[in-house]
């Protein structure tokens, strides 16, 4: 399993609040607030259900009519950012802390 | 002689036409009065753009948001007066004109939503650290507001946690949450035996009131809890029924001094007048039993007239007396009336307590008067500030 495979869900701790398509996301438990644009919102009304970053691209890629390769990175760059700041969690917590070091 | 009848006379004259000036000014208080009356709100609103900016949040509070307004939101005046008023969210993007307004807007409303979240989780705390000892606690105002009044939570803005706790458990509260890492958000209190409510900083910064009446007037009883409340989805806990939410909210907008924070309480009054469980009557019943029913019925008047509502179902509540007048709905508070006044907020039981309070008013209250006294000698003078 590659870093693009891991299965990600949002924290169910963390609270949303939608502003159009923005997204405002605070964690009770780090007391920090993220706000996330349209396209990150996007991912993170994905996550709602477990995901991969390559689940995520293929279907962004259609939606925004462009090529699935070259969204993946940023997807997992803020997946990433999402994980550091516990907004998501991988349901293989121990097989993703193993990857991600990778 | 001649001259002193004459004087006399004249004197007795004067004196009649100054009784009927005052008498004409503290007659009672019909709703048409209030009519145009934005300056009760905030002094601000005799600015006509900032005007029409409180009669669209008042036209979508009529309609439940739905209705088609379109707001400026491009000078710092509207910006500073939806902020000072806490009715940021009030204001729906799609009212605001022109994409980089709606940016403002928006760059405004992600701060502002990030803060509720906040303090919604810190309300939820607070709940079950109170439980922890037996203390039931009702959410009050904003939170509840929120949650159970407005179409959508988001339009209200709330600023901090105000909950009620039964009667004389606010010393219990106090110390038990003072052990949990809270502090005293300004000072401690005097004495925590004479507490009627007490406000705190949670770790995060929110501020948490705790109170045991509505009112400072109102009796220390347990009528808050003795009635039955309504859920707060979110919260884990009740708030307080719809009718005592209208005597709330429309209580509290009228004790607010213009100019802060009276447009959020006044929105509240009107999409609670809206709400068709209200019972004008058992709402009637409730403002008494608390002692604040001219209060209420002079903040409902002002909102009938406001919201260009019907008033005639108002006919049964009284009209303020002429000390509320002045100290309560004019837009220039006299301070000395309304330090008489506070001592009517102080229930008769505890008069005695309040006396040397009452006399020797606490810091910041010598500070306001003095800054109001040397205001009226200035004015009085002709001397300006340099």
């Amino acid at each position: 399993m590659t870093n693009h495979e891991q299965q990600f869900v949002c924290n169910p701790q963390v609270q949303e609040r939608w502003l159009e398509h923005d997204v405002v996301l605070y964690h009770p438990a780090t007391d920090d607030v993220t706000l996330l644009d349209h396209i990150g919102a996007r991912i993170w009304s994905a996550l709602g259900t477990s995901t991969s970053v390559t689940s995520m691209a293929t279907t962004l890629a259609q939606e925004f009519n462009t090529n699935a390769s070259a969204i993946v990175d940023d997807i997992q760059e803020l997946v990433q950012t999402l994980r550091d700041k516990q907004l998501i969690e991988s349901l293989d917590a121990s097989a993703a802390d193993d990857d991600m070091r990778a | 002689m001649s001259t002193l009848h004459q004087r006399l006379r004249h004197n007795f004259w004067a004196t009649v036409a100054l009784m009927a000036r005052i008498a004409a000014r503290y007659r009672p208080q019909r709703t048409d009065e209030f009519r145009g009356r934005w300056d009760l709100i905030d002094p601000a609103l005799s600015d006509e753009k900032l005007a029409r900016v409180a009669k669209a949040l008042v036209e979508l509070a009529m309609t439940e948001w739905t209705a088609d307004v379109v707001v400026d939101f491009d000078d710092r005046a509207t910006q500073a007066f939806l902020a000072r008023h806490r009715v940021t969210t009030s204001l729906p993007l799609r009212c605001v004109k022109g994409e980089e307004q709606r940016n403002e807007l928006r760059t405004r409303l992600h701060t502002i939503y990030g803060v509720q979240m906040r303090i919604e989780t810190t309300a939820r705390v607070v709940i079950d650290e109170l439980r922890e000892i037996g203390i039931d606690a009702r959410v009050l105002k904003g939170l509840a507001s929120a949650q159970l009044d407005y179409p959508h939570p988001e339009l209200r803005q709330t600023g901090d946690v105000d909950l009620a706790i039964p009667a004389g458990t606010v010393e219990a509260a106090y110390n038990h949450l003072k052990q949990r890492g809270y502090l005293d958000y300004a000072h401690a209190p005097a004495s925590t035996h004479l507490l009627k409510g007490v406000t705190l900083r949670a770790a995060n910064g929110i501020e948490v009131d705790l109170h045991d009446r509505l009112f400072q007037r109102s009796p220390m009883t347990s009528a808050l809890f003795d009635e039955l409340g309504q859920q707060v989805p979110n919260l884990g806990t009740q708030a307080l029924n719809v009718n005592f939410r209208l005597v709330h909210a429309a209580g509290h907008f009228i004790l607010a001094p213009p100019g802060t924070r009276r447009m959020s309480g006044f929105l509240d009054t009107v999409v609670l007048r809206n709400n068709p469980d209200v019972d004008l009557t058992l709402t009637l019943a409730i403002a008494e039993r608390l002692g604040i029913a001219r209060l209420v019925g002079s903040s409902l008047r002002l909102e009938a007239a406001l919201s260009g509502r019907n008033d005639h179902d108002l006919q049964a509540w009284p009209a303020a007396d002429w000390l509320e007048r002045r100290t309560r709905l004019q837009t220039e508070r006299n301070l000395t009336l309304d330090q008489l006044s506070r001592f009517r907020e102080v229930p008769r039981s505890r008069w005695l307590t309040y006396l040397p309070y009452w006399i020797v008013p606490e810091a910041r209250r010598r500070k306001l008067f003095k800054r109001r006294a040397l205001e009226q000698w200035r004015r009085l003078t002709g001397t300006q500030r340099r």
